[in-house]
This record gives structure tokens, sequence and C-alpha cells, in this order.
């Protein structure tokens, strides 16, 4: 049996949405803390869209997936993905 | 080396409350969503790199955690693996071992604490675990004593070589200085060798070198002993006392002050 591991979000509409954690991950250069998931929808070409966001955990405990704005940050993220993908 | 840390995914997947603020979307085929995925680190983390900080930051987690039923099943899951590390710490041959058993030990009994609290908030059954952590504990402290126990022998092994190093060097040059005063002007005082030789008879000389040799093949084996053991051995330098007694113990630099004097002859 093929094993996914799917979690609840909230989107910014309020709307809760299942999607599939594909990684969870630290990167070394700035201690943070990133994700990278999929609601497993597919492009014209029929390749599947991934998102990937900053975690930052609120003092309540809840958790927010954040925009990454740094276009380093972003770099090392997409070869990050490459990375696990060997 | 890797650039990143692969997290455990029940960090994200215990959360009831995931709000999305924002993500970069990049479009990839389905295999690799399907190699990234399978590379999730999908259980507690693995015994072998155990990393105690992540089980605080676990332990900090679960708190938060609204479902009690979820944090007991994270907490001994973390239990099982700690027992597991417990296990592997004390079969390895490893520095600072004493230390590691009291971390896992101490983060074993604030997971049970926590574990107990849930508990006892009527949510799930209570199973024996007092009499588990006694067991716990109880071989902790067995194996701890252990430990001192080995390091206090090692501890008199080396004053005990320490002891016959400085016996052997005194005593050549005690048997050698009787029959050959006229050559060496003042080699021992006080225990301590301050000054050798201004003879050129090769039989004097070879004499000092047997000497040495053997003074130098001791303090070899104790820098070997040293290296392998250098906890013990600063421990048992720092009791000995050597700059300030010198009856109790070589003096460091007793080879650097005479082998360049002989060897330069």
């Amino acid at each position: 049996m093929e094993d996914k591991n799917f979690i609840t979000i909230i989107d910014s509409n309020g709307v809760e949405k299942q999607v599939e954690v594909l990684n969870y991950f630290t990167l070394n250069s700035n201690g943070k803390d990133y994700v990278a998931y999929t609601e497993n929808q597919e492009d014209a070409n029929g390749n599947v869209i991934i998102a990937t966001s900053e975690v930052v955990e609120n003092p309540d405990g809840s958790i927010e997936f954040a925009n990454i704005t740094d276009q380093n940050v972003l770099n090392e993220i997409k070869n990050v993905l490459f990375d696990l993908c060997k | 080396m890797k650039s990143y840390n692969e997290k455990d995914l029940s960090g994200l997947s215990s959360k009831t409350k995931i709000i999305l603020r924002g993500s970069i979307l990049f479009s990839v085929t389905k295999d690799f969503v399907k190699k990234i995925a399978s590379k999730a680190v999908k259980t507690v983390n693995k015994i072998n790199d155990f990393n105690f900080g992540k089980v605080d930051n676990f332990v900090e987690q679960s708190t938060k955690d609204e479902l009690l039923d979820k944090k007991i099943d994270n907490i001994e899951a973390t239990q099982d693996a700690l027992f597991d590390t417990y296990d592997n710490v004390m079969s390895n041959n490893i520095n600072n071992k004493a230390y590691y058993l009291k971390n896992i030990t101490d983060l074993y009994i604030k997971l049970e604490n926590k574990r107990i609290s849930y508990i006892s908030n009527g949510l799930n059954k209570y199973s024996l675990p007092k009499l588990v952590l006694m067991q716990f504990k109880k071989n902790a402290i067995k194996s701890v004593n252990v430990l001192k126990q080995s390091v206090s022998d090692k501890k008199d092994q080396v004053v005990e070589k320490v002891s016959d190093l400085k016996d052997a060097v005194v005593s050549k040059i005690e048997d050698f200085k009787p029959n050959n005063s006229n050559v060496v002007t003042n080699v021992v005082s006080d225990n301590v060798v301050t000054n050798v030789v201004n003879d050129n008879d090769d039989k004097t000389y070879s004499q000092i070198l047997d000497t040495l040799k053997q003074s130098i093949d001791c303090r070899s084996k104790l820098e070997d002993f040293r290296r392998s053991n250098p906890q013990v051995y600063d421990k048992v330098m720092q009791d000995l006392d050597l700059a300030n007694n010198k009856n109790n113990a070589v003096d460091d630099d007793f080879i650097e002050e005479i082998g360049p004097r002989v060897s330069s002859r």
C-alpha cells in the first residue's frame, strides 16, 4: 500500500484542504524549516504542481505556511528537491 | 555534506491547525513527486543519529497539541526510541557515555511525567508506567556506577605507570652515578634531573642514552595512553599536580630538558 502523508491546511479564504506533504526539512544556511507539498493537481502538460513554504510556528502552537521571498533561499530549496530525487 | 536536514513528518501531521499564508509553486513530473515523497522521514528519528534537541522540540510540540491520544502515541513512540538509544549507547564504546545515558534518562522521565499527566486526564488507560520507569532508572544508575568504577581503575593504572617511570629513571641514574662521579657532575638533585654530563667517554654516553631510551619508551607509552584516554589522562595529571609536587610524578618537561643536551654531543 502506498504510504502518503496528508495534512489539512486552511487557505487564505478560510477553506480547509487536504494536501500531501512531500518533504519537510531544515535549511542549514538559516536554520529555518521548509515544507514541500502538493494538492496533486496537474498543469496543462500533465505535470504535477507542487508548492513549497516556510514553516513558521506561532507562540500559540499553530503553524503557518509562509511565502518565500528570498530568491537565494528559493534556489537552495530547488537544490534540496533535486537532491532528494537522486 | 548536506545543506539540509530532513525532519520527521509527525511534527506536521500532529498539528490540527495549519494556516496557509503563501507558497511558491513548481510544476514537476509525477516521477519527481514520487521520488521526493519516498524520501520523507516518516518515523521517529533513527537510533544511530538520535538528536536530543529534536526530542525536546518534539516534546514541546506535543504539549501544544490538542489531541491527547495522538500526544500519548507520540510520546510512547519517542520512549521506544529512547529505550533503543539507551541500548545502543550501552553496547558501543563511545566517549561521554555517562553524559548520554543521563540525558536519555532525563528525557525519558520528562516524557513519562508528561504521559502520566495526559493519562490522568482520563483519556487513556494507565499501563504500569511507574514500574517501567523504576526499572529504567535502576538500570541507568547501575550503568553509571559501572562507568565510574571503570574510570577509577584507569586512573589507578596511569598513576602506577607514572610512578614506575619515575622509579626506573631515578634507579638507572643512581646505579650509574657511583662509578662515574667524575663524569656526571650533577645528575640527581631532590629526585629531579637538572643537569647532565661533561665527558666524552663512550661507555658513559652509551649508558645515558640507554637510560634516555627507556625513559622515552615509557613516555611514548604514556602518550599512547593519553591519546586513547584523554579525559582520564587529564584528570590524573590534575590530581598528580605535576607542577607543584615533583615527588609524586615525573616532570612534564623531563625529556625536553635532557634530550637536546645529550643528542648534541
